[in-house]
């Protein structure tokens, strides 16, 4: 089964895909930049037409665009450690956590300081980075499924943590009323102007975050460093025998996708103008594993592109399902005792049950997820040569190598 | 593989369809009563999944039946200077089955930026509002809550200012129901004076509402000479009480007090304190606890069940209004259901709604932007007195309610039907 | 008699050697009888009745990873799926069809209708867990390890959100067969029936449990396919069969925890998986992943860490100490207080 599968060549359009993936590879930066630009401008101007002006008006596409964002923060910065790296990490919210309090310690009527949004961002991810290394430091030299356990725990921990010290955290209350950022001059046009119903400075700054965090992730992946987490994840005895520190290299992963949870975390903090423990649990970061595992672990662009769909997804269309349901007057279905009528099921209701149901097909049967990287396909593939092969016939792509 | 592969495409297929139904505006409770010059919506903001859509949809019914009345009352429009009313949208700030602040925010998004919204009623959580209010403040968008209580919404000594920051003197938040440092104390007064007990035990849910509540509680316990003889903590995801309630069984309370609502223990409090042998100490909680009746699933009396018998909840608003009878009838025959608390405060927060439009469409206004300020300016006049359905009422200086009622209600006996209105507390007749 | 458990590495223990029996056995009494004196007679019974459930959650986690090595994820929401099993079956058919109403009090009944609700809901759990490994773990299993563990997490997902669309998201009341009221009085704690039934029940369990894995064909099956799976297979062992039987009884064994906790605390929730199980894997990985007799140990050191907590005020912490324990055990000594020093295996 695997043997046809490799041996027919990519159709046209692959082809075609590939020279201009090969381009772009070749100028990284250059086309993040470019590419982010486009999307940039393409995201309003799809609100704008139909269909999708009739779901919400053009603020509130705006604004889920910008929570989005936040999600594809989270989700490009929890690749670096799971997708490239290889270890599996569960409680990856905790540094969201981090990344936001710091912001509010540093920027609100709470804590009484006000520390200007950029520098804040830099200690957001500083502060977070070092909560991985705390917590990545003892930990590390655990096997994969034990790792998955402790940040577990540990994702479990933090928010309580937050939730008890309440002479610092405010409690369950959370730190309200955080300063959004402001801009160093008087700007001269209102579009520019950070307030809460304007949410075009709140888009473009996280676009430029994004952007940034994507140059940074590609440019990790391609470094030596980047190599190395890839050596680790396929193979961690034989990348120790090539002379990889292998704690250091783990240790890095940690830090620098926690990093990014806390840069999503500061311009979240600012964006919502309340921090509570509440907003930090379990569910973010099984999230957001989900958007991995889904856009392809270890493909930078396919978790960004994960995170963003399902992401979007949650906040407009499965809410807005059943009214289409609604509008072609879809029959209520009589399956024996059990009604379905899907024009009044809330779908969002059902997100869960989605996302279980997608993480283990997609497991069985394209665990490289949608927009995989060819190396994690190919190592993810060797299970069809071990013993008992999948009866499922995964390689259809016909990239096996 | 295939027809997986279908699958995923069908899905996929019905994504794309759905995004040519029609929009999110789809008028699920428009009202009749005519009018030529267009609609003017009242949009609604409350947790529609989860154990919370069981307090928020007598909320809905109230505020409809509110609209509904009104615009049938008033003649071809006359009454709204020739406009339609309707209820649209009902935005739902749940996410994932509970409700949560950042769809709360985005949702203000949607309401702030249609321009045929004239008010926002909603919502159900104190931490959602938190969320909501720095949106609606600086939009100028008059936004009326039958549920929050949390004091930090509204005065200035608990924060509210960093909430309202943008126009911090021009209030657009109102709430027909008191707040917890009412709520809170009130039943530290009831337990005191009316149940006569002295020694109580603290437990709440470490949620906002709940730990706020409680704190509120114990403060006024301690100042009315009462001793607290335990306090806990246990969140929402806690089963098993019988450690906390065996621990605190043996410091000898004579009545409990929980922080919380029902679907964060406030239930499964009761019953487990059946079980370790104090079920025949008084219980008393917040409004969270009074969600209907014994016979619903998932409530409060329903899964206390027997042992319901001695439980007391308050609500943070009037309870023994005078024309209980009329409402409870007029909604019951609308909806073939019995109303809660809830349905009366939603209720009240439309007719404040609509008396403020009444009053600012005796002139014609320049523009939608225009009436919207205007709504706002009027319904938050202090001055302003309304006749709703909880009584005479204004709104002070923050936004709070004049009336500073509490009332309490307890557990039918024997165990059938709704809670029982037991006896109410006014602080407003007190000062 | 069978296999030298100081061999290699023994994910499912057999019957172990005196000297380190009775090493666990006094290391028990000592801790037991410190946290009796630390929590008192009545905090007492509450932590054992609360251990034991923990601890048939358990021995489905250490035997599942001692024989697959995985962390079966679902198996906490399998134990919450068993609680809904009972009630459904309680409510709906035993109940109706005898005529009877909880609690039941007199004795014959009730150890019928007790005696039918685990009779049944114990091997439909053991069907599910079955189903779940055919599906979603049998084809991944010479797959990295990572795989098997994020469809865990998404089975947990199905399980725990079908059970909350069916059910709905509030707390379902369920039967509680033995009056809660009804006590007996025991060095100065009154000990309700139930909780006595549960510990005793959970005793039973185990050591039926152990006989099982000790002394028979399939057993030792189990426990050579722990050892070394493809020398299992090549000494003729049927691989497919020991696993799903493995399942079988773990996920049995959640079931009948379900069926307690309901008839324990009478009443069910949808998300009552997650925290369960993961203190369930708590208890798991303190006793040694992989060994029996270590995740009843496990269990009952858990009841007794959440109960002395919550007894001493610390609830608001009380999740926090146990999954900080978690994190010290796993960091300080992965194998456990009774498992052998594992390393890493790739």
């Amino acid at each position: 089964m695997t043997a046809t599968a490799r041996g027919r060549s990519p159709n046209p359009i692959r082809r075609g895909w590939s020279r201009i993936s090969e381009l772009a590879a070749a100028h990284h930066s250059v086309s993040i930049i470019v590419g982010m630009a486009i999307v940039g401008a393409l995201l309003p101007i799809l609100a704008r037409v139909p269909p999708f002006n009739q779901f919400q008006p053009f603020n509130a596409w705006l604004d889920g665009f910008s929570n989005a964002g936040t999600f594809v923060l989270l989700a490009v910065g929890l690749n670096i450690v799971v997708g490239l790296a290889g270890l599996l990490d569960l409680g990856y919210a905790a540094f969201f956590a981090f990344g936001a309090y710091a912001y509010a310690f540093g920027a609100s009527p709470f804590s009484g300081n006000d520390f200007p949004f950029l520098p804040m961002l830099l200690v957001g991810a500083v502060v977070a980075a070092t909560f991985g290394v705390l917590l990545g430091a003892p930990t590390l030299r655990l096997r994969g499924d034990y790792l998955a356990i402790v940040t577990l725990g540990f994702g479990e921990i933090v928010p309580i943590v937050f939730l008890n010290a309440e002479p610092y955290t405010n409690g369950t209350n959370g730190i309200g009323g955080v300063y959004k950022p402001a801009l160093p001059w008087s700007p001269p046009f209102d579009v520019v102007q950070f307030t809460l119903l304007n949410p075009w400075p709140f888009y473009v700054l996280v676009l430029l975050i994004v952007t940034f965090t994507l140059i940074f992730s590609y440019r990790l992946q391609d470094s030596r460093l980047g190599r190395a987490w890839m050596a680790i994840r396929e193979d961690e005895l034989a990348a120790a025998a090539n002379g990889i520190n292998t704690v250091t290299t783990k240790l890095l992963a940690f830090a620098l996708g926690a990093s990014t949870a806390g840069l999503a975390g500061v311009f979240n903090a600012s964006k919502l103008t309340v921090v509570s423990p509440d907003q930090f649990y379990f569910q973010v970061s099984f999230t957001v594993l989900t958007m991995i595992v889904l856009g392809g672990q270890g493909n930078i662009w396919g978790v960004a592109l994960g995170a963003f769909v399902i992401s979007t997804l949650q906040q407009t269309f499965l809410k807005t399902l059943n009214q289409f349901f609604q509008a072609i007057n879809f029959p209520a279905l009589h399956l024996g005792p059990v009604t379905v009528d899907l024009q009044h099921v809330n779908f969002t209701e059902y997100q869960f049950l989605l996302f279980g149901i997608a993480l283990v097909l997609m497991m069985l049967l394209r665990p490289e997820g949608l927009f995989p990287s060819g190396r994690r396909r190919r190592e993810l593939h060797t299970a069809d040569e071990g013993p008992e092969p999948s009866p499922t016939g995964l390689d259809a792509s016909g990239e096996l190598a | 593989m295939k027809v997986t592969k279908l699958g995923a495409l069908a899905v996929g297929a019905a994504l794309v369809l759905s995004a040519c139904g029609p929009g999110a505006t789809t008028a699920p409770g428009s009202a009749g009563g005519g009018g030529s010059k267009g609609t003017l919506k009242i949009a609604i903001d409350l947790p529609l999944q989860g154990s919370d859509k069981q307090s928020s949809d007598p909320m809905i019914n109230g505020i409809k039946l509110a609209v509904k009345e009104a615009s049938a009352a008033s003649t071809a429009g006359t009454d709204f200077g020739g406009y339609a009313l309707t209820v649209d949208p009902i935005l739902d700030d749940a996410l994932n089955g509970t409700h949560d602040p950042q769809t709360g925010a985005k949702n203000m998004q949607t309401a702030v930026a249609d321009p045929n919204i004239v008010a926002l009623i909603g919502p159900l959580n104190s931490s959602v509002a938190k969320a909501e209010i720095p949106i609606t403040n600086e939009a100028g968008l008059l936004q009326c809550s039958p549920a929050n209580t949390n004091e930090g919404l509204t005065k200035p000594e608990f924060g509210a200012l960093d909430i309202r920051k943008a126009h911090p003197d021009k209030i657009n938040y109102v709430r027909v129901v008191t707040t917890d440092d009412k709520q809170g104390p009130a039943a530290a007064q009831f337990i005191i004076q009316v149940l006569k007990k002295t020694k109580v035990y603290v437990i709440d849910d470490t949620e906002t509402f709940g730990k706020g509540i409680a704190d509120n509680f114990v403060k006024e316990f301690q100042a009315e000479g009462g001793t607290v003889v335990a306090r806990d903590g246990a969140p929402k995801t806690t089963s098993d009480y019988t450690p906390l309630l065996t621990a605190a069984k043996a410091k000898g309370p004579e009545a409990v007090y929980f922080g919380g609502v029902t679907g964060t223990g406030g239930g499964i409090i009761r019953k487990q304190m059946a079980q370790v042998g104090m079920g025949d100490i008084p219980y008393v909680g917040p409004d969270g606890i009074q969600d209907g009746t014994v016979e619903t699933s998932g409530t409060f009396l329903n899964i206390a069940g027997a042992a319901a018998k001695g439980s007391y909840s308050s609500l943070a608003a009037i309870g023994d209004f005078p024309a209980k009878k009329d409402f409870d009838a007029k909604y019951t025959a609308e909806y073939n259901l019995a109303p809660t608390g809830y349905s009366a405060t939603g209720y009240a927060c439309a007719q404040v709604v609509l008396a403020a439009l009444k009053a600012v469409l005796k002139t014609a206004p320049s523009d939608m932007a225009a009436l919207r300020e205007a709504v706002r300016a009027s319904a938050v006049n202090p001055a302003t007195n309304y006749d709703t359905i909880l009584g005479t009422i204004h709104f002070d200086a923050n936004g709070d309610t004049s009336q500073l009622i509490v009332s309490f209600y307890k557990a039918p006996d024997p165990l059938k039907g709704d809670w029982v209105f037991d006896s109410q507390v006014d602080f407003g007749a007190k000062k | 008699m069978t296999t030298p458990t100081a061999a290699a590495s023994p994910r499912v223990a057999g019957p172990i050697r005196l000297g380190r029996n009775a090493r666990i056995a006094v290391a028990s009494v000592v801790f037991l009888a410190v946290f009796y004196a630390f929590i008192g007679p009545q905090q007492f019974a509450n932590a054992l009745t609360l251990g034991a459930i923990y601890a048939l959650i358990a021995l489905g986690y250490t035997m599942v990873y001692g024989i697959i090595e995985l962390i079966n994820f679902a198996h906490g929401d399998v134990f919450m799926t068993g609680s809904f099993v009972s009630m459904t079956l309680l409510t709906r058919i035993i109940l109706p069809v005898t005529g009877l109403t909880a609690p039941i009090r007199d004795i014959v009944p009730l150890l019928l209708v007790l005696l039918l609700v685990f009779a049944l809901t114990m091997p439909i759990m053991g069907l599910i867990g079955v189903t779940i490994e055919r599906f979603a773990y049998r084809p991944l299993r010479n797959a990295p390890r990572v795989a098997p563990l994020i469809t865990a997490i998404g089975v947990s997902f199905i399980l725990q959100n079908l059970a909350l669309i069916i059910f709905g998201p509030a707390s379902v009341n369920t039967p509680q067969l033995i009056a809660p009221e009804l006590s007996v009085n025991i060095a100065d704690a009154t000990v309700p029936y139930i909780n006595i039934f549960i510990f005793v029940l959970a005793i039973f369990l185990m050591v039926a449990l152990n006989q099982f894995v000790g002394r028979t064909r399939l057993g030792r099956a189990m426990r050579s396919t722990a050892q070394d799976r493809e020398a299992a297979q090549l000494m003729g062992v049927d691989l497919n069969l020991t696993i799903a039987i493995t399942f079988f009884i773990g996920s049995a064994l959640a079931g009948a925890a379900g069926v307690v906790w309901g008839l324990y605390l009478g009443s069910v929730k949808w998300d009552l998986g997650f925290n369960g199980g993961l203190k369930a894997f708590t208890a798991a990985v303190l006793g040694g992943i992989g060994n029996t007799t270590g995740a009843t140990l496990g269990g009952f050191v858990i009841g007794f860490i959440e109960v002395g907590a919550a007894s001493k005020g610390f609830s608001r912490w009380s999740e926090a100490i146990v999954f900080a324990a978690l994190i010290i055990v796993l960091v300080f000594r992965p194998a456990g207080i009774l498992g052998q020093q594992l390393g890493e295996r790739a």
